[in-house]
């Protein structure tokens, strides 16, 4: 009798080993797979970036100078590639742990699997939106300044802050807040700077319009002011 | 050497010739109105300074639409007996071929040099296509020294305006004599003279021609190449340089991204060479000198001042990345003066040459920003210096460049101490 009642619980947990054990089994091997996949995926994709040559945009558009500014010692292929990396670890864990058939567990890793891309997707694009409007605002300053167009820095500055704006809806978007919202905020925003340079154009300048028409139409059937002779090389 | 890029027709060429000793290569695109002058005071040349030898004329062209390749298998020179003493034991051939590649100076100079591997020969000059003063001594000026000197590469000498060449006088001549300690007056001449040696060298690194260089960069890289490997360098008077007018659409700033980029590129490859060079020396010259008139040329001052000025206040977000707190000031200083009065002190242009030189290295931002924003700096010098020359003499002006150069060599421990 006593034998059977010190036996009894090592007996129940024999069973309810049985029973988990297989699945224990099955998540260690999905994770063991998982981490092989991950590590191909993430050798594929440093691949894929180096043939795109994606550190040279990085370094043109400015984020490899900030990542070393940051003291970050891998490059931008690197980094994605450890994202990718731990992405694909993280959803075979949500995934392995789904096979223990926990509803709560089910529910938490489905929505936060939908989501964490997003999330990433997000990171990524307010990132990239945030050196790509330094990248062009900068290009475009020095094309003016070069070109001698008197207003360079009020034009280069406009294109930066909507660039900038386009990126941060875009983010905003991935993300799901206040979806409509913001694309309809974005819209109003630029149609309204669209139309108020037409009508600050069309009306407050429509003497400096009919000059410089006036100009542009003279200047072609005049003979243009002669450039520098010199050579410079 | 990696592989061909001749066409079909160049390599049949290449086989019918086998060998040459001297082969003259002539880059083009859409130069018809010189080029038949080039082409003819290149042949008399040959025929004249070096009628012993077997010689190939090689025009390797960019895709012209003018009929540039048409009239150069048409020229022929008419009459020899006028320049010859003795007859040519050899008839000059020639190679009309297409590039391949980049569209590009540095491209055409790839297929000259492939042939003149090919054909084994001992010397390779090279003369720009829009060229009106030409003569055939050119040709003796940037062969002689290669075959009866042995020098691996001639660079030329030339009587010029004195506003002329002056992305070499203010930045490529002082730059390179400071860093590589050679005087070689013309590192970006267009004209040079190469040994056989030195042209397999050339193609030996095909990488640089997928480059800046293979467009207006490969001179300064020839004559980098030349003196950083220890090859036996000199330079030769040629005369008065007249070219064709240059297509006043050429954008000054790509020129000076293509030929600053590879001086400051080349920085990178040769840090253990210039890094121990503390002096500079002259170079053996060839060549007997003597003075020619030039033409007036007109200047813009109001805008190339204007460009300063307007760099000076819209570029500081640029520049203060880069730039130290000193040359701003330096900046903010002399812009908004008086046009005629304008002044852009040596030793502050030479600071910015450095700095900018520093932040390519360190890629502080897209390299091509920190180059073309150098233009509105570059034109700001450029107008101190015809201020400064105004009533100067042509040797007033070089020892104008010579004062520049020496501060050059003054700043350079500033450059290394900041060189990571």
């Amino acid at each position: 009798m006593r034998s059977v009642i010190l036996s009894s619980p090592f007996t129940i947990f024999w069973e309810r080993l049985k029973d988990i054990g297989p699945k224990i089994l099955e998540i260690f091997l999905i994770i063991l797979l998982g981490f092989l996949c991950a590590w191909i995926l993430k050798v594929v994709a440093r691949v894929i970036l180096k043939i795109i040559k994606f550190d040279n945009l990085c370094d043109r558009i400015g984020l490899s100078t900030a990542m070393v500014k940051a003291n970050v010692k891998r490059t931008a292929t690197d980094i994605l590639g450890l994202i990718v990396y731990w992405l694909v670890i993280f959803w075979v864990l949500v995934l392995s742990l789904s096979m223990l058939n926990v509803q709560v567990i089910d529910d938490l890793a489905s929505s936060f699997l939908l989501y964490l891309p997003h999330f990433f997707i997000a990171v990524l694009v307010l990132i990239f939106g945030y050196f790509f409007a330094g990248f062009v605002g900068r290009a475009l300053l020095i094309a003016l300044v070069n070109a001698q167009v008197k207003s360079a820095k009020p034009i280069s500055l406009t294109v930066h802050i909507l660039i900038l704006i386009l990126f941060l809806t875009m983010g905003i978007e991935q993300l799901g807040i206040a979806k409509g919202v913001v694309v309809v905020t974005f819209s109003i925003l630029l149609g309204g700077v669209v139309l108020a340079l037409a009508i600050a154009f069309g009306l407050g300048g429509k003497d400096m319009a009919k000059d410089y028409l006036e100009k542009k139409t003279k200047a072609s059937s005049e003979p243009r002011k002669k450039p520098d002779e010199f050579s410079h090389i | 050497m990696s592989k061909s890029i001749l066409s079909k027709e160049a390599r049949e060429k290449v086989s019918e010739y086998q060998q040459a000793e001297i082969v003259v290569g002539i880059p083009s695109y859409n130069n018809v109105r010189t080029i038949s002058h080039v082409v003819r005071a290149v042949s008399a040349g040959l025929v004249k300074y070096f009628p012993n030898y077997r010689c190939v004329i090689i025009n390797s062209d960019g895709g012209s639409k003018d009929g540039t390749p048409d009239v150069v298998k048409n020229t022929m020179v008419e009459d020899f007996n006028t320049i010859l003493i003795e007859h040519p034991l050899y008839p000059v051939h020639k190679i009309v071929t297409p590039y391949h590649g980049i569209p590009g100076k540095g491209s055409a100079f790839r297929t000259i040099f492939e042939i003149a591997h090919l054909l084994q020969a001992r010397a390779c000059a090279v003369v720009d296509s829009d060229l009106r003063s030409i003569t055939p001594e050119w040709l003796e000026g940037l062969i002689e020294p290669i075959l009866i000197h042995g020098f691996d590469f001639v660079t030329p000498l030339y009587q010029r305006h004195k506003y002329d060449g002056t992305i070499t006088n203010s930045i490529v001549y002082p730059l390179t004599r400071s860093l590589y300690g050679k005087r070689i007056r013309q590192p970006i001449g267009g004209e040079f003279g190469i040994s056989g040696n030195l042209v397999s060298h050339f193609l030996d690194d095909d990488k640089v021609y997928d480059t800046d260089i293979a467009r207006f960069g490969i001179d300064a890289w020839m004559t980098t190449t030349a003196v950083a490997s220890g090859f036996k360098v000199c330079q030769s008077f040629l005369g008065a340089k007249i070219h064709d007018p240059k297509d006043p659409g050429a954008d000054l700033s790509s020129m000076m991204v293509q030929v600053v980029g590879s001086v400051f590129n080349l920085m990178e490859t040769y840090y253990q060479s210039w890094s121990k060079v503390a002096n500079s020396e002259t170079v053996p010259e060839f060549g007997f000198k003597f003075e020619v008139a030039t033409d007036p040329v007109r200047v813009n001052l109001e805008r190339m001042v204007a460009n300063f000025n307007q760099g000076v206040s819209d570029l500081n977000s640029v520049w203060e990345k880069f730039l130290s707190y000193e040359v701003l000031s330096g900046l903010r200083k002399i812009s908004n003066s008086n046009i005629l009065e304008f002044r852009f002190p040596k030793p502050l242009w030479v600071r910015i040459i450095y700095e900018f030189a520093l932040a390519y290295h360190q890629k502080v931002m897209s390299r091509h920003h920190i180059l073309s924003s150098l233009t509105p700096l570059y034109l700001g010098r450029t107008a101190s210096f015809v201020n400064e020359n105004v009533d100067s003499s042509p040797e007033q002006v070089e020892s104008d460049v010579e004062e520049l150069c020496l501060e050059f060599e003054k700043q350079k421990i500033y450059l290394l101490s900041k060189w990571k």
